[in-house]
């Protein structure tokens, strides 16, 4: 009888070895065998707080001297970003150009550098640290008009979209 | 039948007490009367002849985990002199401790094993009114495995 | 004629089964008294093995977004009331690994707790009541990592063993 049991104690337990999908959980009894916990993070924090989240930091105002600066002007700014898997951030400015106005008269400037004319896209979910960028303003005219503050307003739009 | 010879053997007994021997009769053609009488009777031994048997469990076996009364009844079939009489009991052994191979026990309990007193002539098979049982009221604590403990049966014969 | 006598044996195994064996006597002859053993099976009135145990996990363990404050654990418990002589062995397949989300990405966690690396040996046949244990599970490199659900999977083994 002893013999018996041992046999098919075997055999059951050799079916529990082949079966590939074990129930997750299932508490073990009797004649011993396998049971399997699954590990698992969330996208929120320990206040139940969602973890995703991005920054990007531009400047209130970009001051430049009368007749520009040798070096250029520069608008600088930055982002850092932790997003969800498969997920970029896409930043665009609304001009690639412009006049800088005082209500009567102009002066022109173009704008260069990552997220003008085409949206920049950080192609990561993770940024290692800050991101730091540059558009580089180029103002002409400035023997044409009278010296005063000539001001225009430059636009950022940030969203989440997909990495392609 | 018993009840008939038990009668029978009442009156043979009136008689062999009261007479020691019966002499030889004769019946001649010259005998006032042509007739005799010869009296049958039976003697016994009331230390050799009267009989009993006791039968009791070998061992009482207890499924695990089952703490309902277990049948431990035993049976009494005798034939005594008038008057005699049988007293049978049980009790457990040592407490009731039940010991195993390791250091748990278990114990077990006795129950109607109080003396029990039987007539002189009982069939084979007679058993008490209320018979004996053994139960464990608990198995919980201590390893499975094969406990053992033991109880008496004792038989206290009281003659006429 | 076979299939009678295999039919009337069948009857007279199942007749042996069932009546005690009553086989001691106390006669006139015979000592007046007689010792009868009362013994216990291991099996149960259903004929079942008596011997038991359960060990109890959870199917599974959430943990938050750079861990909890104090600590992150897979709780898991035992009971057992095993033949003499036996106990239960309760052993994982992994002392870490990596929690995945089905990308290049991963988070790397460690295990370390009774039955982690070193089979856990229960000690004793009968257990007071449920024994609770706990596994704390470290994970590391969270701000490395795009935000999303990783996982893996962890296999307890339970066997009975001698003490």
């Amino acid at each position: 009888m002893k013999k018996i049991l041992a046999v098919a104690l075997a055999l059951v337990m050799m079916l529990a070895v082949c079966v590939p999908a074990f129930a997750f959980g299932e508490d073990i009894s009797t004649n011993g065998g396998q049971s399997q916990t699954q590990l698992q993070t969330l996208t929120t924090d320990e206040e139940g707080n969602p973890v995703a989240g991005f920054t990007v930091s531009i400047p209130a105002a970009v001051e430049i001297p009368w007749g520009g600066t040798s070096t250029g002007d520069f608008l600088n700014w930055s982002y850092t970003s932790k997003l969800e898997t498969g997920k970029q951030l896409s930043i665009s400015v609304d001009k690639t150009s412009g006049n800088l106005t005082n209500g009567t008269d102009n002066l022109p400037y173009t704008l260069t550098g990552d997220a003008v004319g085409t949206a920049f896209l950080t192609g990561e979910e993770v940024t290692e640290g800050t991101v730091s960028k540059q558009i580089a303003i180029a103002v002409t005219g400035w023997g044409d008009v009278p010296v005063d503050a000539y001001s225009d307003t430059v636009t950022f739009t940030v969203d989440v979209v997909d990495i392609v | 039948m018993k009840k008939i010879l038990a009668v029978a053997l009442a009156v043979v007994m009136m008689f062999s007490i009261s007479v020691v021997a019966f002499a030889d009769q004769t019946i001649t053609k010259d005998s006032e009367n042509q007739y005799a009488t010869a009296d049958v009777v039976t003697t016994f031994d009331a230390e050799t002849d009267a009989s009993y048997t006791v039968t009791v469990p070998s061992s009482v076996q207890i499924a695990w985990g089952d703490t309902s009364a277990q049948d431990a009844g035993y049976s009494v079939e005798s034939q005594l002199p008038i008057g005699a009489s049988l007293a049978v009991s049980a009790a457990a052994n040592d407490s009731g401790t039940m010991k195993s191979s390791g250091s748990d026990t278990l114990t077990f309990t006795v129950a109607n094993g109080a003396a029990t007193t039987f007539g002189p002539v009982n069939a084979a098979g007679t058993e008490p009114e209320e018979n004996v049982t053994v139960s464990i009221a608990s198995f919980k604590g201590v390893a499975v495995g094969t406990y053992t403990g033991t109880m008496t049966y004792t038989v206290v014969y009281a003659a006429a | 004629m076979k299939k009678v006598l295999s039919v009337a044996l069948a009857l007279t195994m199942m007749l042996l089964v069932c009546v005690p064996a009553f086989a001691a006597t106390i006669t006139q002859d015979s000592d007046k008294s007689a010792n009868v053993d009362v013994v216990t099976k291991t099996t149960d009135k259903d004929g079942n093995p008596a011997a038991s145990f359960t060990v109890t996990i959870p199917g599974t363990v959430e943990i938050p977004w750079y861990g909890t404050t104090g600590g992150d654990y897979l709780n898991w418990s035992y009971t057992s009331q095993l033949e003499i002589g036996k106990q239960l062995q309760i052993s994982l397949d992994k002392t870490g690994g990596a929690l995945t989300n089905g990308t290049a990405d991963s988070l790397a966690y460690t295990l370390s707790g009774d039955a982690v690396g070193t089979a856990f040996e229960t000690g004793e046949e009968v257990t007071e009541g449920t024994v609770y244990k706990q596994i704390e599970v470290a994970v590391s490199g969270w701000d490395d990592a795009a935000v999303a659900a990783y996982s893996d999977t962890v296999t307890f083994t339970v066997a009975v063993v001698d003490l």
